[in-house]
């Protein structure tokens, strides 16, 4: 495919800018959906770059990895076949709240997206710096870029990061960009808040990385995989050609591959010590964020050192967690020690830690403070309420996290790729899935930290366990292109399947004279007794079947919830709805209402300051707005 | 399924009728569940007795029962027409809110009958404005409830619910960090703890009736100790009759009278014997039948004579049930000043009704007993409502599931389900704390950051 520069005749479909983990499940979805999708980007080497720990997954997270894989998105496949170790966590816990994550090689995990997207039907691949957009009549009409020539689109998604006005701070030391040894995006702001729409700064923190000789790991715990690994994405439902479509078509072998689903790495584990603390207490003065360099808000699941040693100063010891960055380097990423005190103070710091008394920092520590646009100013397709035809995927919405990114590149890539084909949105709602939480979210209540998913923001977790997310979104399927006939045919039939069996497992009895249900629900893992055809079901038949035996008088009184936010869910409200002229509505609540524009009255009535004698009011009103226009267009 | 709204149609406060209105899918079995009305005409009346889930009947009522096509809101709809007693309208709503009902939204009702093309939208346009007056006068008297005592208590019991909340998640979300053990006992110590707060309330909500309605004080005896003399001596004219033969009274009288800020209904009954005549007997039975209903007893003997006769053993224990005050009447003639074998027995109080000697005594006494039942002075004072009570009793249920499930093994994110549904119930009464509130709390409070 030609690249074609400066043909405002010649639109492409969807121009992508940036390719990290929201950029490049933007434009993989957009394309698969048929549309004609440039991919942008500064800087070709840092494809789906992981700039923080090297890990995909954990709590909240690996459950939108599967997601991401049930909607057809490549994150899933991606660290699968880049894992170097995998860990299911909170197995001590429920099902519900357990969740995968993974190692994986950094370098693997970019190279292999890199193909990925070079591979990609549809999708043009090209390096270069958007430093503008091209707006006409508040519709988005493409980009400029800083070679002096301009890419036309129908809709234009935007994926930058932490890249917009970025800097990164170590003690004193300031410089521009939006990862250490990177440039920023400039310019960009400045076109935003041109077409009215706000921005704010976060900021966030990354550990130091040590070369691996000169850790001394022996007494240290050690951290190792699971033996028998939970991988992301769904394979029983994909044909062979689906699972390795870069292992099988790729052009050179990559060097030191392995096997999917291996272990080939270990862990390990150290703490802080009173040394530590007193270091970093000394020299508090230091660091930006105590001096007030630094403005923007910080994440507090994810603290940097000073203010875990400040904020909790009754424990004596942080643990901290060294994990290796891939398995064709000796490079150490340090979990626990994100901090931006100076570089001397780093070191001495490093140096109180049992096990690295004589190791070297190859990569120091730094804060990046950037800016995000609040996403308030979003519909749930992650299209802007401000110009249309430009949509907002990533960190620029206020998130954090690569699973986070990349859940909503792949429902802006969707959407925008249907905008530009002229197709109704596609959205999923917070009944449906961490990825409908997750938007909805972001749209209606806004963030005041970086966004990190939790399985507590979910009023019904219970139903989205990581092992449903393809019968989760098997409608969706239906109405929408969003994987090969075939992998749906066998969806389906696998949900049938798991329905049969549960009727199966409830009417039969085991020899123990009890039903196999009943059984499921009262003895431990390692008693049960299946009928001998059960054992030959896929996989994740199984564990479904055995999940909804397991908690069925939960999931019930959870599904019947559900339902409840659904009818108000189904309530649309038109874009156009004229709130400012409804009498009876209070100041403040149209206010807000204007402001976040709830697409459904379910959205509305999850806004703070909207209460329910409000939405009353509202029904009420958008009743009388459907039926005039009902009756205009008759 | 859409939720079935109930509310009381009529001005809340004494008045000879009360109309309580339901619309909503389940108005039909209501009408066949509480009020034994099969098979319902619609438009017409039935007079039946309102029933609870329990079988307790509450009210003889009116119901009418309207179809869909033909009722205001457009859904089946029904309508229950009590006596105007407060009390018991509280009771059928709550009995209905136990059914599944759920009070109605300022508006709600008009709102249906819109959405059901019933009314038109001038008429509902009105409404909506009616509903943001209303709405704001709501959220200033919710303001004033809230700087009560109650809703600090609440307030304080949300604050606590989130509390356990935050630990809770803190350990589910983020298992990989240095936290320590979840601490399931202390846990099941706090919720317990909660549990008792939330029933010493409920215990308010009974002594809240009391205030809202008159205290029933009934005086039971032997014949001819001087029930009625006594029942004239307080109520201050002649009233009762009074003979020197036993079992004049035959019938019971009620008479209103004012203690402290106490409205008190002074009920005499007939003296209690082994009864010879039928008249008398059936005066006994409706004695045994006020004394079921009393809220405290004036328990009058003779002083005069050493040994009263026992009272029946029924009676003995109605007695012993409730708040008792022991009369010794007739002390102008002798003070024997007999105590009954049990412990602790009831306070006792030496007068002479014919005499009016020891009357201010008795009724200081009085006094006493209904300001420790309404809980008057102590810091546990609250007016806890039917509708707080309701919603009480919701949050102490969820909170005695978690507490169940939990020591049962269920794993903490599902009973976490609970506290999030208690949590609900709070919300009505003294507004929403949200996730963010809960995240709040797990931040400050536990070191997160693997
Ligand atoms: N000396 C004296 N006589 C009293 C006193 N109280 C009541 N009597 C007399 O006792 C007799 C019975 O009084 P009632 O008041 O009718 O007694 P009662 O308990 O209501 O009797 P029954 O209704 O028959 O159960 C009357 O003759 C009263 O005058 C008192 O305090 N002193
Ligand atoms: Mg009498």
């Amino acid at each position: 495919m030609t690249l074609r520069v400066n043909t405002p005749k010649t639109p492409y479909d969807v121009i992508v800018c940036g390719a990290g983990h929201a950029g490049c499940e933007a434009a993989i979805a957009a394309s698969k959906q048929g549309a004609d999708v440039l991919l942008l980007t500064g800087n070709l080497d840092t494809i789906a770059q992981m700039s923080c720990n090297p890990a995909i997954g954990g709590q909240g997270k690996g459950q939108i990895v599967c997601e991401i894989d049930a909607l057809g998105g490549e994150m899933a496949l991606n660290a699968d076949f880049t894992a170097i170790q995998f860990k299911l966590l909170n197995t001590s816990k429920g099902k519900a709240v357990q969740a995968p994550r993974a190692q994986c090689d950094k370098k693997a995990y970019q190279l292999r997206m890199k193909h990925v997207l070079e591979q990609q039907p549809n999708l043009t691949l090209f390096q270069a710096m958007v430093d503008g957009l091209i707006v006409e009549n508040s519709s988005c009409k493409g980009v400029t870029t800083s070679m002096g020539f301009s890419f036309y689109g129908k809709t234009v998604v935007v994926t930058t990061g932490t890249f917009l006005q970025a800097s990164t701070h170590i003690g004193q030391s300031k410089s521009e960009g939006g990862r250490l040894g990177d440039h920023t995006a400039k310019g960009l702001s400045s076109h935003f808040i041109k077409h009215g729409i706000k921005l704010n700064r976060f900021k966030t923190g990354t550990p130091p990385r040590l070369l691996g000789n000169s850790i001394n790991f022996n007494g240290l715990a050690v951290q190792s995989g699971d033996s028998d690994p939970t991988k992301f994405a769904f394979y029983d439902s994909r044909t062979d050609t689906e699972m390795f479509h870069v292992e099988q078509n790729r052009r050179w072998p990559i060097k030191g591959s392995h096997v999917l689903g291996s272990n080939l790495v270990k862990c390990f584990l150290t703490s802080t010590t009173s040394t530590t603390h007193k270091l970093i207490n000394d020299n508090l003065h230091l660091s930006p964020l105590y001096k007030g360099d630094i403005i923007g808000t910080g994440p507090r699941y994810c603290p940097s050192i000073e203010d875990k040693v400040v904020r909790f100063s009754n424990k004596d010891s942080h643990r901290i967690h060294l994990e290796p960055e891939g398995v064709n380097t000796d490079e150490w990423y340090i979990n626990g020690l994100s901090t931006c005190l100076p570089f001397n103070i780093q070191q001495k710091v490093i140096q109180s830690i049992p096990g690295l008394e004589d190791a070297m920092i190859i990569r120091p520590a730094y804060a990046v403070e950037y800016d995000y646009a609040p996403p308030t100013q979003l519909k749930l397709s992650l299209e802007s309420l401000l110009v249309d035809s430009l949509f907002f995927a990533g960190q620029i919405n206020g998130t954090s996290g690569y699973e986070e990114a990349g859940a909503q590149g792949l429902i802006a890539g969707i959407n925008a790729s249907r905008k530009a084909l002229e197709l109704e949105s596609f959205e999923i709602l917070r009944n449906e899935g961490y990825i409908g939480v997750l938007i909805d979210d972001l749209t209606t209540k806004g963030v005041t930290e970086p966004y990190r998913m939790l399985t507590s923001r979910a009023e019904h977790r219970l139903l989205f366990n990581h092992g449903s997310a393809e019968y989760r979104f098997l409608s969706k399927f239906e109405t929408y292109n969003l994987h090969s006939p075939s992998r749906r045919e066998n969806i389906r039939n696998q949900l049938k399947s798991v329905k049969t069996w549960i009727n199966i497992l409830e009417t039969n009895k085991a020899s123990s004279g009890i039903t196999y249900a009943h059984q499921i629900k009262s003895v431990s893992t390692s008693e049960l007794t299946f009928p001998e055809s059960f054992y030959n079901l896929p996989r994740s038949v199984k564990e479904e079947v055995i999940y909804r035996i397991t908690y069925e008088g939960y999931l019930k009184r959870e599904i019947t919830a559900a339902k409840r936010i659904k009818n108000a869910e189904n309530f649309v409200i038109p874009s156009s709805f004229p709130y400012t002229t409804l009498p009876g509505l209070r100041t403040e609540c149209i206010e807000k209402l204007n402001q976040i524009k709830p697409s459904t009255l379910g959205q509305a009535s999850r806004i703070s300051g909207v209460n329910p004698a409000d939405i009353s009011i509202l029904h009420i009103y958008l009743e009388r707005f459907n039926k005039l226009s009902k009756d205009d267009s008759d | 399924m859409t939720d079935t709204i109930i509310a009381l149609a009529t001005p809340v406060g004494e008045s000879a009728l009360a109309v309580i209105r339901i619309s909503g899918q389940i108005s039909l079995t209501i009408a066949k569940q509480a009020c034994n009305c099969i098979n319902p005409n619609p438009r017409n009346a039935y007079l039946v007795n309102y029933r609870t889930s329990d079988g307790e009947i509450l009210d003889q009522v009116v119901i009418t029962f309207f179809n869909n096509g033909n009722s205001y809101t457009g859904e089946d709809s029904l309508e229950i027409s009590c006596h105007g007693n407060p009390l018991i309208t509280e009771m059928i709503c709550k009995d209905l809110i136990n059914r599944e009902c759920r009070i109605a939204q300022p508006g709600e009702f008009t709102r249906q009958a819109f959405l059901n093309g019933k009314i038109d939208l001038p008429q509902a346009e009105s409404v909506a404005q009616i509903i943001a007056a209303k709405n704001e006068q709501s959220l200033a008297l919710a303001q004033r409830n809230l700087k009560g005592k109650l809703s600090d208590k609440l307030l304080s019991i949300q604050q606590n619910i989130l509390n356990l909340q935050a630990s809770i998640e803190a350990h589910i979300d983020f298992p990989e960090d240095d936290l320590d053990e979840n601490d399931q006992e202390g846990i099941h110590q706090n919720v317990k703890k909660i549990v008792k707060e939330l029933e010493a309330l409920l215990l308010q909500a009974k002594r809240t009736k009391l205030l809202t309605k008159n205290i029933k004080v009934v005086l039971t005896g032997l014949p001819n100790v001087g029930k009625s003399s006594l029942f004239n001596a307080l109520a201050g004219k002649n009233r009762a009759l009074i003979h020197s033969e036993s079992g004049t009274t035959r019938d019971y009288l009620e008479f209103d009278i004012k203690i402290g800020k106490y409205w008190i209904t002074l009920v005499d009954t007939a003296g209690i014997h082994d009864a010879a005549e039928e008249i008398e007997l059936a005066g006994i039975e409706m004695s045994l039948e006020q004394a079921k209903e009393a809220d405290l007893f004036l328990w009058v003997i003779d002083n005069s004579v050493p040994h009263p006769i026992e009272l029946p053993g029924e009676y003995t224990k109605l007695i012993r049930s409730k708040p008792t005050l022991l009369i010794r009447n007739k002390s102008d003639l002798g003070e024997y000043n007999w105590v009954p074998d049990y412990n602790p027995p009831p306070k006792a109080t030496n007068i002479s009704s014919t005499g009016k000697r020891g009357l201010k005594q008795l009724e200081a006494l009085l006094l006493e007993i209904i300001q420790n039942i309404t809980g008057e002075g102590s810091e546990n004072e609250y007016l806890v409502g039917v509708r707080h009570e309701v919603l009480i009793k919701n949050c102490l249920n969820e909170l005695t599931s978690f507490l169940l499930e939990s020591k049962n093994g269920v794993g903490d994110e599902i009973v976490s389900i609970h506290l999030t549904e208690a949590r609900k119930e709070l919300d009505i009464m003294i507004g929403r704390k949200t996730n963010e509130d809960m995240l709040d709390i797990l931040f400050g409070e536990f070191c997160i950051g693997k």
